[in-house]
């Protein structure tokens, strides 16, 4: 238990550390600010430029090519110390068409992971998302983004009842569509005002097996997702960039969707709070 | 070209992504089963009884005898057992209204009703029942259950894989403890499921099903081997008692007893509360259930066709109505 929370310290304390020791390096010329150069990466169709480096608290991205990023959230590694296990996440963001004002992007990912049961059994999780997502530079100032992604999720578990072995597995898929507007304010504060919605989600279903004893079972169900048919949040924001550090802020209405998670939790989790926040250095 | 290169690149990590679209086996239609039941559409007269009189009486024989309905609602009234237990109560009126419940008894002055929902993995916390399966905290005296993940008002299906008891004496010692053996034949059954109870149809096979009738004097030799299928009436709630049920079988195959084998392709009903009461579906035409009629066992012997009900004696030959003997043959 202490070693558990020794090493979740840890890992914070290194995530932080690493933020604002990218923070209080000395500055190269002027690469942040919101410029034209550089663009918004969360909910748009940009991606960090070749060599390029994004540190933050919610996530960790690189410039591998000037069209492609790779992006590991921090979340799913920090919450599955948490439960034991960590979860292994990574996305591939692709901006494979940037002209003039238009910018087309494609982003591909995985996030897995394993979470433990009082009772010594097992939830596996695998979740792949899908995104494309377009960028319209209207003026200098004001930006349109719209994106759309589609995530698969599976899941499975086992676990022991008395002379039972139970096995189970889990499958969802679901599309969120989302629209976000930009207005550059300053050179350092942004204003965003971002729609999200789940027009389609898949009912779960379930497998799962009973054996063990006699009878065995095997169990097909489908489970109504109703709480999650038509989710949305509408979240003002802002997003503040000075020379490398960034912070995004945002508070929103209705449910929240789980970044790095790519999930949604229905409203009345959060009591219909549906927050946004990064803090992030960019070199 | 690093931007087609980088967009493959995307690519080839999706390409993985599939989507399992839900795809349940559709339960057959036993609908004009039903209809053929309530609705006999032949006029039995002394030719037909000639005919089929004997094919009654042995149907009926080797299904009593056999009892193969106890095996295979036996593994229903199981199923069933393990929902009720695994579903969500609460009480409906009273002064514990909307509370979790096990048994009426935890309502004063109202019931315990199902919720639909089931739970699967909950784990009593201290108390007397510490570490049993259990679905709320009622289950737990003194204790709390937890672990258990609830999945809201499931529908889908169950296919259950029953291992047959086998011709061994012994399994009527209740210190005996069989380790089932598969060369003893299996009833593979498919159920669906709605709202926490099973559905009205249910369908699949017995393999070469080896088991024991037992008597008061001996235990006879049985076996099936063929296909099933049977309808238990009204949606089946959670809790309903199977064995008061109508429940339709149909059934074709093979059924062995004491030694000898039985062809069966034969619809009947029968409840389990009064296994004597066997109606059999007697049908007459090609194309099928296009001229039927009902031969009730039961206290006595009756008919029902398209003209009514009618007293019957397959033993006398003879079919008969207050007035005295209708028709003979």
């Amino acid at each position: 238990m202490f070693r558990r929370i020794r090493n979740t310290l840890l890992l914070v304390t290194l995530l932080t550390g690493v933020t604002w020791a990218g923070m209080g390096l000395q500055p190269e010329p002027a690469r942040a600010y919101h410029t034209y150069e550089e663009r918004l990466l969360d909910t748009t169709a940009y991606s960090l430029k070749r060599r390029r480096v994004r540190l933050g608290l919610m996530q960790l991205s690189y410039g591998i090519l000037d069209q492609l990023q790779v992006t590991t959230y921090t979340m799913p590694w920090l919450l599955g110390m948490i439960f034991q296990d960590v979860a292994p996440n990574l996305e591939l963001k692709s901006t494979f068409y940037d002209r003039k004002r238009l910018a087309l992007s494609v982003s591909a990912g995985f996030l897995t992971g394993t979470i433990l049961q009082t009772d010594d059994s097992k939830v596996r999780y695998f979740l792949m998302p899908i995104a494309l997502a377009a960028s319209v530079r209207i003026n200098s100032d004001v930006s349109v983004h719209l994106g759309t992604r589609f995530t698969a999720v599976t899941g499975g578990a086992d676990a022991q009842s008395g002379g039972d072995q139970i096995e189970g597995a889990l499958v969802i898929d679901f599309i969120q569509l989302y629209g976000m507007a930009e207005w550059r304010l300053s050179r350092v504060v942004a204003f965003t005002f971002t729609l999200r919605w789940v027009p389609y989600i898949s009912d779960a279903i379930v497998n799962g097996s009973l054996s063990g004893t006699n009878p065995t079972a095997d169990i097909r169900l489908a489970v109504a997702t109703d709480d999650l048919k038509n989710a949305f949040a509408v979240v003002p924001g802002f997003v503040f960039s000075w020379e490398r550090a960034n912070i995004r802020l945002g508070v929103g209405y209705s449910s929240f969707f789980v970044d790095g998670f790519y999930l949604v939790l229905p409203g009345n989790v959060l009591h219909n709070v549906s927050p946004e926040f990064d803090v992030f250095v960019r070199f | 070209m690093k931007a087609f290169a980088s967009f493959l690149a995307v690519l080839a990590l999706a390409a993985p992504v599939s989507s399992c679209a839900p795809s349940f086996d559709t339960p057959p239609d036993l609908q004009p089963l039903i209809q053929a039941y309530e609705n006999p559409t032949a006029v039995v007269t002394s030719e037909i009884m000639a005919k089929v009189a004997d094919e009654i009486a042995k149907a009926a024989e080797e299904i009593q005898n056999s009892e193969i309905f106890e095996e295979i609602l036996q593994v229903i009234i199981d199923v069933q057992q393990e929902l009720d237990a695994a579903t969500v109560k609460t009480c409906d009126g009273g002064a514990m209204n909307g509370s979790d419940c096990s048994v009426d008894a935890d309502c004063p002055d109202g019931t315990c009703v199902s919720t639909g929902d089931i739970v699967v993995g909950g784990i009593c916390d201290g108390g007397a029942n510490e570490g049993d399966d259990c679905v709320a905290d009622t289950d737990c005296p003194d204790g709390t259950c937890g672990g258990g993940v609830v999945i809201p008002t499931p529908t889908g299906e169950i296919r259950v894989n029953y291992i047959c008891p086998g011709w061994d004496e012994r399994q009527f010692d209740p210190e005996y403890e069989a380790e089932p053996d598969p060369a003893n034949g299996t009833i593979t059954l498919t159920m669906t499921l709605d709202s926490g109870g099973i559905g009205r149809v249910v369908w699949g096979t017995a393999d070469n099903c080896l088991y024991l009738v037992p008597t008061g004097r001996e235990n006879f030799q049985a076996s099936y081997d063929g296909g099933v299928a049977l309808d238990l009436g009204d949606p089946e709630p959670s809790g309903q008692d199977i064995t008061k049920l109508i429940v339709t079988f149909l059934m074709e195959g093979d059924i062995g007893f004491d030694g000898g084998t039985y062809r069966i392709n034969q619809s009947f009903r029968v409840t389990l509360e009064n296994t004597a009461a066997l109606v059999i579906l007697v049908d007459l035409a090609d194309p099928a259930l296009s001229e039927t009629f009902n031969y009730i066992f039961g206290e006595t012997q009756a008919i029902r066709d398209a003209t009514g009900v009618f007293g019957c004696s397959l033993e006398e030959s003879r079919c008969f109505d207050e007035s005295g003997t209708l028709f003979s043959w």
